[in-house]
Formats: C-alpha cells, sequence, structure tokens
C-alpha cells in the first residue's frame, strides 16, 4: 500500500511541475489578434450542450422488473470551456430516470504540457480499448456489447483520478496513456472489486494508426487495466495486500472513406479482444476472455446498416461455456444533429435460454457543434 | 502482479522522459500547418523558403467534414505555426485536433495560432441563427478565401502569426508580402476584366452550397437560390421542382456545384432548366489547374467560361 502510495505521489509532483513549467513558459509570447466578434459576458459562458436519448425496447426481456417499453434512458448535459490558457474543463452530466443524475465525465485537461504530454485528472472513462471511451448515447448501439457489460458493467470502465499521455515524436502515431484512478466497484465495473477504499486501478494503453492510402486506415490499440479483485490474502502477520485483477484487451478498427465523396459512403470495423484473469484466493482461478466483432456501413447519405457478433465468458468461474449474440440494425440519420436506429438483438446463453430483444433508439443533440466522431 | 505493474509503469515513465527531453523543436525551417491547401498556397507565399508548409486536407475535400484522422496529429505535434480558414468551418475536425495535438504553442490565443478570417468582411453574419436553417454557420459564411481580396488579409494574418513564431525574419516576411500583394492585386484587376467580359456583372445563378458569396461578390455575380437551401439537410423534391421551374422561366445561365457533391441531382436540375452545369474547383487543388492561389481563380473563370459557351438556355 505505502508503495503504491509512493508511486501515486511521484506522479502528482511530475504532474503539477510540468503544469508550473509550462504556464510560466509556454505564453510568453504576445497573444494573436482575434477578429471582432460581438462582444459580451455571455461569450465567456462554457459550450452547453444536450445529447438526448429516447429508447423503445420489445422483445422476451419485457417481464424483467423495472424494465419499460419506452424509456428517456439518458440526457447527457455537455458544459465545456477553456479554464485558463493551460487547461480546459468538460463536463459531461448523465440524467436519467433510474439512475437520477450522474457525473459521467469531468476532467481538467492540461493543454499546454512540454514535450508531448497530455494529462488529466478527475472523473473520466479509462482509456481501455476503443469502445470504452465513447459515451453510451454516441455508440452506434442500443445496448453494449456482452463482454463490455459483463467486464465493466452497463455504463464501462469509469472512474476518478489521473491520466498521463503521451505523443512519441515519431513520424507516425504512437500514443501512450497511463491512468491511477480508484478501482471501481463491482456494481459497476464486475472485472473489479475494492477491498478497501484506497485500491487502486491502473490502466495503461498504446495505439497506433497507419494511413493504408488516402481512403483507408487501420488504428491498432493494446490495454491493461489493473485493478483490486475484491479480496485479500488471508495472512494478519503482515499489512494486508488486497488480491489483483488484470484485463488485457487487444482491438483493432478499419475506415474506409472516399474524401472526394465523404458524406455518402463509408465503412467502420472493429475488433475489440480482452481477457481476464485475477490472483486466486485459494483454488486457482480460470482465464476469462470474450470480445466483439462489429462491421457498419453507411450505403447513403443518411443512412447506414450494421452488425455486432458477441462472445463472452461468464466472470462467473462456475459457467464453462461461452455466450454468444449478434446485433443487426439499419440506422437513419435526419441531419447530423439527429438519428433513429432500429435494432434487433439476440443471445445464446451459457444456460441454454436464447433471448431476442427489439429497439428503436433515438439520439438528438442540441446545442454548439460538436465534433465528428472518429 | 501489482509489482510486475509498477514496474512496467516506472519503465514506460523513465522512456517517456528520456525520449521526451530529447525532442528539440523549433529547428530551422519552421512548420506551417494549415486546414486547406488555399492557406497553405498563401502561406508558402509569404514564408517563402524560411517554411515548409504543410496543409491537413486536400481542395477536393469538404472542409466541413474531415475526419479527424490521428495522422494529422503527427502533423500538428511539430506545427509552428498553425493556420485555420476560422469562422467555424472547421469546427466538426479542428478543435478536437487541436485539443489532442500536446502543442502549446498552435492552442487558440497561443502565439503560434492564426484565424485566417481576422479583419475580414464576413458576409451572411447577424442573419438567423438556428438548427431548422440546417448546419448553419453563427460566426458567418466561412468561405471567404474566395473573393481574391480577402486573399490579401489571409496573407496579413499569415504573416503577422510568422512574424510572431520568427521575429528575426520578420523583415522577409513584410517584402514577400509586399510582393505577393502587388501581384495579386494585379492580378485581381485581371481577372475582374475578365469576368465583366464574360457578362458576370449581375448575372444570376444557383449554387448547390452556401459556399460562393464571395466569390459572387468580387465577381458579380447574382445569386438567387441554392439546391441545398439548408447546409447539410438534403433538399426536399418540392424544393428541387420549385427550382428548376425558377431557373427555367428566369432563365438562369448557370448552376455551380461543388465537386465534392453528387452531381447527379444538379445535373438532372440542369438538364431539365436549361442551365449550365459547372463543376466549379472551390479550393487550390480540387482540380488539377487549380495549383495555387492564383491559378484558382484562372481555373474557376475559365470553367464558367467554357459552362457559358455550351449552355443551351441563352
Amino acid at each position: 500500500m505505502r508503495q503504491t502510495l509512493g508511486v501515486v505521489f511521484a506522479r502528482a509532483a511530475l504532474f503539477f511541475v510540468c503544469w508550473a513549467a509550462c504556464a510560466t513558459a509556454a505564453f510568453a509570447q504576445t497573444p494573436s489578434s482575434q477578429s471582432a466578434l460581438p462582444a459580451g459576458a455571455s461569450l465567456l459562458n462554457p459550450n452547453v450542450s444536450v445529447i438526448g436519448w429516447f429508447q423503445g425496447e420489445a422483445g422476451d426481456q419485457n417481464n424483467v422488473e423495472g424494465s419499460q417499453a419506452f424509456a428517456l434512458r439518458e440526457a447527457e448535459l455537455g458544459f465545456q470551456a477553456n479554464v485558463d490558457p493551460y487547461s480546459r474543463a468538460d463536463f459531461f452530466i448523465a440524467v436519467s430516470p433510474e439512475e437520477g443524475v450522474d457525473l459521467e465525465e469531468g476532467t481538467l485537461s492540461l493543454v499546454a504540457l512540454p514535450w508531448g504530454f497530455g494529462a488529466k485528472v478527475g472523473k473520466f472513462r479509462n482509456n481501455f480499448g476503443k469502445f470504452n471511451r465513447t459515451h453510451p448515447p454516441e455508440t452506434p448501439f442500443a445496448d453494449r456489447p456482452l463482454v463490455t457489460e459483463r467486464f465493466f458493467g452497463e455504463e464501462g470502465l469509469a472512474s476518478m483520478g489521473a491520466s498521463i499521455s503521451w505523443l512519441a515524436p515519431l513520424p507516425f502515431y504512437l500514443n501512450f496513456d497511463a491512468e491511477v484512478t480508484n478501482t471501481p466497484e463491482s456494481e459497476e465495473a464486475p472485472a473489479f472489486a475494492t477491498y478497501r477504499g484506497k485500491d487502486l486501478l491502473y490502466v495503461g494503453r498504446v495505439s497506433t494508426f497507419a494511413n493504408l492510402g488516402e481512403a483507408a486506415n487501420l488504428t491498432f490499440g493494446v490495454s491493461l487495466a489493473d485493478g483490486a479483485n475484491g479480496s485479500a490474502q488471508a495472512d494478519t502477520t503482515s499489512p494486508v495486500e488486497a488480491l489483483r485483477a488484470t484485463v488485457y484487451g487487444g482491438d483493432v478498427t478499419f475506415h474506409w472513406k472516399n474524401p472526394r465523396r465523404a458524406i455518402y459512403r463509408s465503412v467502420l470495423a472493429q475488433v475489440e479482444w480482452m481477457e481476464r484473469s485475477a490472483e486466486p484466493l485459494g483454488e486457482a482461478e480460470a482465464k476469462r476472455s470474450g470480445g466483439f466483432a462489429m462491421a457498419e456501413y453507411q450505403f447513403a447519405r443518411r443512412w447506414r446498416v450494421g452488425g455486432r457478433y458477441d462472445w463472452s465468458k461468464s466472470l462467473d468461474a462456475t459457467a464453462a461455456s461461452t455466450a454468444t449474440g449478434g446485433l443487426y440494425y439499419v440506422t437513419f440519420a435526419p441531419s447530423e444533429f439527429s438519428r433513429v436506429s432500429l435494432q434487433a438483438r439476440t443471445r445464446d446463453l451459457e444456460d441454454g435460454t436464447t433471448e431476442s430483444r427489439y429497439y428503436l433508439k433515438t439520439t438528438f443533440n442540441i446545442g454548439p457543434h460538436g465534433a465528428h466522431p472518429f | 502482479m501489482l509489482r510486475h505493474t509498477r514496474h512496467l509503469l516506472a519503465g514506460a515513465l523513465a522512456l517517456v522522459l528520456a525520449v521526451g527531453s530529447s525532442d528539440a523543436h523549433a529547428a530551422k525551417p519552421l512548420l506551417v500547418v494549415t486546414t486547406t491547401q488555399d492557406l497553405a498556397s498563401i502561406a508558402a507565399e509569404i514564408a517563402g523558403d524560411r517554411a515548409r508548409v504543410e496543409s491537413l486536407t486536400k481542395g477536393y475535400q469538404d472542409p466541413h467534414f474531415v475526419d479527424a484522422k490521428p495522422s494529422l496529429l503527427v502533423k500538428l505535434r511539430k506545427a509552428d505555426l498553425f493556420v485555420e480558414v476560422g469562422r467555424d468551418l472547421e469546427v466538426g475536425w479542428v478543435p478536437g485536433l487541436l485539443q489532442s495535438a500536446r502543442n502549446p504553442r498552435i492552442q487558440s490565443g497561443g502565439p503560434g495560432f492564426v484565424d485566417a478570417s481576422a479583419g475580414v468582411a464576413i458576409l451572411e453574419l447577424g442573419a438567423k441563427v438556428g438548427r431548422e436553417q440546417g448546419d448553419v454557420h453563427p460566426l458567418g459564411n466561412p468561405h471567404h478565401w474566395l473573393n481574391p481580396a480577402n486573399g490579401l488579409v489571409i496573407a496579413a494574418n499569415i504573416r503577422d502569426g510568422l512574424a510572431r513564431v520568427a521575429p528575426a525574419d520578420k523583415a522577409i516576411f513584410d517584402a514577400r508580402y509586399a510582393d505577393f500583394e502587388r501581384r495579386l492585386r494585379d492580378r485581381m484587376a485581371r481577372w475582374k476584366k475578365q469576368a465583366a467580359d464574360l457578362g458576370l456583372t449581375g448575372l444570376k445563378v444557383v449554387t448547390y452550397h452556401r459556399s460562393w458569396p464571395y466569390f459572387a461578390d468580387a465577381f458579380g455575380l447574382q445569386v438567387v437560390d441554392y439546391v441545398e437551401p439548408r447546409p447539410g439537410v438534403p433538399p426536399a423534391p418540392r424544393h428541387i421542382q420549385e427550382l428548376t421551374a425558377q431557373m427555367k422561366s428566369e432563365r438562369i445561365p448557370l448552376l455551380i456545384v461543388e465537386p465534392y457533391f453528387d452531381p447527379k441531382l444538379p445535373a438532372r436540375i440542369a438538364q431539365n432548366s436549361g442551365a449550365a452545369l459547372v463543376i466549379l474547383p472551390p479550393s487550390v487543388g480540387a482540380s488539377p489547374e487549380a495549383k495555387d492561389y492564383f491559378s484558382l481563380f484562372d481555373a474557376q473563370l475559365a470553367a464558367i467560361r467554357k459552362a457559358l459557351a455550351g449552355r443551351r438556355n441563352p
């Protein structure tokens, strides 16, 4: 535990040294003259945006308690602004009838660090894999891939802490991320469980990118998340060390889009795989793995079709077989700011049962123009 | 496992610090990164051999819809000067890139950040703004480089930016700007004469997107309607019918389309109305003839001349 805290303090010290250095050095020059815009204090308000996620569901699970045919799954409020020349703040607050008000992300990011570093503190979605970072309303799916649901819960892996990233000074893209956060509760992310409140989660990711000509490209990433697994060595003579669980992951993403006709056609394909192993308490524990593969084709300016195949072991050590599933969807986007998606999902679970579900996912966004997803 | 992870993290940190500190920057010449090839062409005019200039996009791309690819970050990370068109043209992809570029010099407000639209007389400012109008730009129409007179303002903004990041070379940039200004003014006089000879003064045209008000201002065209009146929202069939009828009855001779839109619908409108369809390069690099900021306007006027000569409703 002492060693763990040492790492955290060393990291925090480095963080603040870099911050102080950039604050004194980076902006010694006169700022550039900006174009004359209408003046007013309201221009200093943060950008405010709301993403609405309305969903209709039907299928086998309608008799499950609390499951309703129609639901406002989430209203995501975004507040984003520069704090000062060195940092920016991004807050995303999710409001839903089931979960109430929840801080989905709230971060202070340092944008003026030297030597290719970036850093943030606060609550954020951990940089594990490619899918986990996307806010739930913005994913193409009405649900979440089975493996991410089983490992990282309904909302994905998100926790409170600090993150540092580094873009290598190379002629191609190579990025390193390292995060130290609280280990989330097992109700939030079943792959981990806190033994004591101060148990930490370490997340690391290395990602790279390659253009395959002008229209196509590939993104690769490997990730690791190491956190407490909710138990400890039954050793009363020395300070108790919580046992750990480690999740390894790999992801590959393929994009295709003709830049001369960017708004009409595109292809997106993604495979993500992860495996969890936990330090055993008593008898040996088996490794648990799973993944998903998805592909989406935009065949007209406003239309997309897509599908996803899921496979995942249960984290419960007694279930030996693998559950599989599929999701199929067609999405219509009237404009860049709204979309409606009709989706069907089947799952073959370990106990031999099969379930089917149908979704109507509608999302819409008001406020300033957000970033196009990549 | 925990100890293993700790060692891994410590090792990674040491590597990061070792390589990071040896990453020397500000090696000459400067690296100027622009969002479009128009800005790159003007920047190259002003910087000369004092800078290497790279554009993040090609002229045949729709500058509203560019993927924020990680490979673009690699260019931005090393940039000494970053130039954007501004007025939210690049709002869908530039802010995120700058935020992830790990380059404090080129952040908005930093010494190496240039908003090319600063000081340009912006059109369509104060128009009714709301998403019921489509993807409108609340800061005015951003296609300002299409009036060559604005090229001078853009060049002055770039000159000032270069002088901020390389003050020792200020005299060079001033001299190159003066030369650019002289040549551009000379060409502008010729382009205006060519446009007048072509009969563009007061000529009614329809355009696909709202890309051309500055071009129309420069050469006297009168834009009467759009194929896509609400940007980003495909037109309703009824609008297309009415537009075709209007073009026919008013004998509107020219339908201007940007090369990144599917020409099928505009071709049908032109066919039914008798107007000439012209796919006009909106940027340097959008056609083989538009090699730089000067030949862009040559190429545009040549394309219009050719289209007008071939139209069927004179």
